[in-house]
């Protein structure tokens, strides 16, 4: 139990860590398409990567933050229902609810793992822990890789479905002995 | 792999998705779940791969940048401290009338709405600095919490809008040109709640004290009053301004904004390092929880559109017999209930798809259903059982005040949208003036 308690904290944390490090993306993507902004029409002299850079920042960003959402339950819900119920009837809806939860996100996580995996092949890229690594690139004239942006939507999958793990542990705790885990 | 008819799909699909949502699972995932699971039954497992490449899609759209770039310019400003500035300077501009720091209320959160493009913001900052203020004036319960609820949502429809970015996305149109359309509904509705308050507060002083003589300000102060304001006026005239005039693209302007914001909040020396990543997270939250919205929508939809759900409700509309007038209004009842019972992302990614060839077929201007549809999703704020408004100022009123007191006091101002709306659905000319002028 303690070791359970553990894990799942450390699963918080991590998603808690994930959102901290998006902040700097986030920062990041300001001064970059500000950036921009600037050099295109007071110099005159726009970039070829600033929208694309703030466009995969982004991505990245929204993509990876589901399980930090998930985090604070922010994902909004209807809860005309839900919120009159004892809190004990809330967690046995949400333990039952939760198995569409995970058959989307797992479903989800694992064709984009797929997605991503071809994207890492594409080009003549693949191999990784023999290394030989690059895969597919933007089309652009600036070019940036896609497969590491890509791979952030497994990743994101991954986190926000260990969230969604620990939220279905605290629900059948509570369904169960009607106590807080 | 089930063969099933159309009218089977739209029946079993919408309806196992609302049967989730009142169960309580976030709309996010019931709509991604049935959305994956009727692409199983319909089409196969293998046809589940087709879903990323949709996800990705959204992920890594240039036109998207608005949503986090407004969001982190009004949670910075707010965090500056910028709400309570223009309130306390609107408060003593206006607080000689009668009912003056209600219409004050709604005066600031219209300024502010120029400024924000969610209602978060608002409605909460307001509700700790004047609905105390309010009632320690014994104003009217009804009228202090009316008037910061259907204030606040105005930051949903004046531009920067973040639903009206959205809306562009996905309709396809030019955000330059919804932003134009609607600053006119806004300022009306405004102007609307303004009249009303008013005129109660002349009926019946009681429920609407003016401010004392003994503390009103003197010109010189109402004037250094402005002096704050000022920057952050420039800044989002700029912002505005490029969008409007089609000068920048709007994420260029909005990342302009966000900067300076940052700027600006940096030399107010108003904002430590703690509140700025405070408002980063709290932008990443709000952020997080759009995009997610959108993505499962956009599988559900993607997939009803594939199996001819479009087609199928094209038909249901048009062969229904009525003038156009009718399927319009018909529409916008739709969307009024759903609205009571949906978050407007998700109202958005399901209707849109399906009404914006509807419209054109009609031979309706898009710009001006956009912006009509919009009006309609502010209501949805208000209304119970699911209106964010009640949420956000039930949770910082005083504890004296209760739910039931909260629903009560958005009641009129419910019936006073409805009539902004059908104002704007009679004389389309409110909507497109604007547009017309800046776009020809």
């Amino acid at each position: 139990m303690e070791r359970l308690k553990k894990i799942m904290s450390a699963v918080d944390k991590v998603n808690l860590f994930t959102g901290h490090v998006m902040v700097y993306v986030l920062l990041l993507a300001v001064l970059v398409i500000s950036f921009e902004v600037i050099m295109r029409y007071l110099f005159n002299k726009p970039t070829n990567w600033g929208h694309e850079s703030m466009t995969l920042l982004f991505a990245v960003l929204y993509i990876t933050l589901g399980g930090f959402c998930h985090y604070y339950r922010g994902h909004v819900r209807v809860d005309i229902l839900f919120s009159i119920l004892p809190i004990r009837v809330q967690a046995i809806l949400d333990v039952f609810t939760s198995l569409f939860f995970f058959l989307y996100i797992l479903a989800l996580t694992y064709y984009c793992w797929l997605f991503y995996w071809s994207s890492q092949t594409m080009m003549g890229g693949g191999t990784i822990f023999g290394v030989t690594v690059p895969g597919e690139m933007s089309f652009t004239d600036w070019g940036p890789p896609l497969y590491c942006v890509k791979f952030m939507m497994p990743l994101g999958g991954v986190l926000l479905l260990a969230q969604g793990i620990n939220w279905f542990i605290r629900d059948l705790h509570m369904a169960v002995t009607g106590r807080r885990l | 792999m089930i063969e099933l008819g159309i009218e089977w799909i739209t029946i079993l699909m919408f309806g196992s998705m609302l049967i989730l949502m009142f169960l309580g699972l976030p709309i996010s995932f019931s709509t991604g779940a049935v959305g994956v699971i009727f692409t199983i039954l319909l089409f196969g497992p293998g046809a589940v791969a087709i879903i990323p490449t949709r996800v990705f899609g959204l992920m890594n759209n240039y036109l998207l940048g608005p949503i986090p770039l407004f969001i982190v310019m009004a949670c910075i400003l707010e965090r500056a401290g910028l709400i309570s500035d223009i309130y306390d300077m609107i408060h003593q501009w206006l607080g000689w009338l009668r009912g003056g720091v209600a219409s004050a209320t709604v005066v600031a959160c219209t300024m502010i709405a120029c400024m924000v493009g969610i209602i978060g913001a608002s409605e909460v900052t307001m509700g700790v600095i004047a609905l105390p203020e309010m009632l320690r004036r014994k104003y009217d319960k009804n009228i202090a919490l009316g008037s910061i609820l259907a204030g606040g949502t105005l930051g949903i429809l004046i531009p920067p809008s973040i639903m009206l970015i959205i809306y562009g996305m996905i309709d396809q149109v030019s955000v330059g040109q919804l932003y134009a359309g609607s600053f006119l509904p806004g300022f009306l509705l405004a102007f609307i709640f303004i009249t009303y308050i008013t005129i109660r507060a002349y009926i019946n002083p009681e429920i609407g004290p003016p401010l004392p003589k003994e503390e009103r300000a003197s010109w010189n102060k109402k004037f250094r009053l402005l002096l704050p304001i000022l920057p952050s006026a420039v800044l989002i005239f700029l912002v505005l301004g490029t969008i409007v005039l089609g000068v920048a693209a709007p994420t260029e302007a909005a990342g302009i904004g966000a900067l300076g914001a940052l700027v600006i909040a940096f030399a107010r020396r108003t904002l430590s390092w703690k509140k700025l990543v405070s408002a980063c997270l709290q932008t990443m939250k709000t952020t997080a929880m759009v995009l997610w919205i959108m993505f499962g929508a956009n599988i559900f939809v993607a997939l009803y559109v594939m199996v001819g759900g479009g087609d199928f409700v094209q038909n249901l509309l048009l062969g229904s017999g009525l003038s156009k007038w009718g399927i319009l209004i018909i529409m916008q009842i739709m969307l009024i209930m759903l609205g009571a019972f949906m978050d407007w992302v998700g109202i958005f990614m399901l209707c849109i798809p399906l009404f914006g060839p509807i419209i054109r077929q009609l031979g309706f201007d898009p710009i001006w259903f956009g912006v009509l549809v919009s009006v309609n999703m502010q209501l949805s704020f208000l209304t119970p059982p699911f209106g964010y408004a009640l949420f956000f100022l039930k949770g910082v009123a005083p504890p004296e005040i209760t739910t039931r007191d909260v629903w009560l006091g958005a009641f009129p101002f419910v019936g006073l949208q409805m009539i902004g709306l059908i104002l704007c659905m009679a004389f389309p000319g409110i909507i497109l003036y604007l547009p017309r002028l800046f776009f020809g």
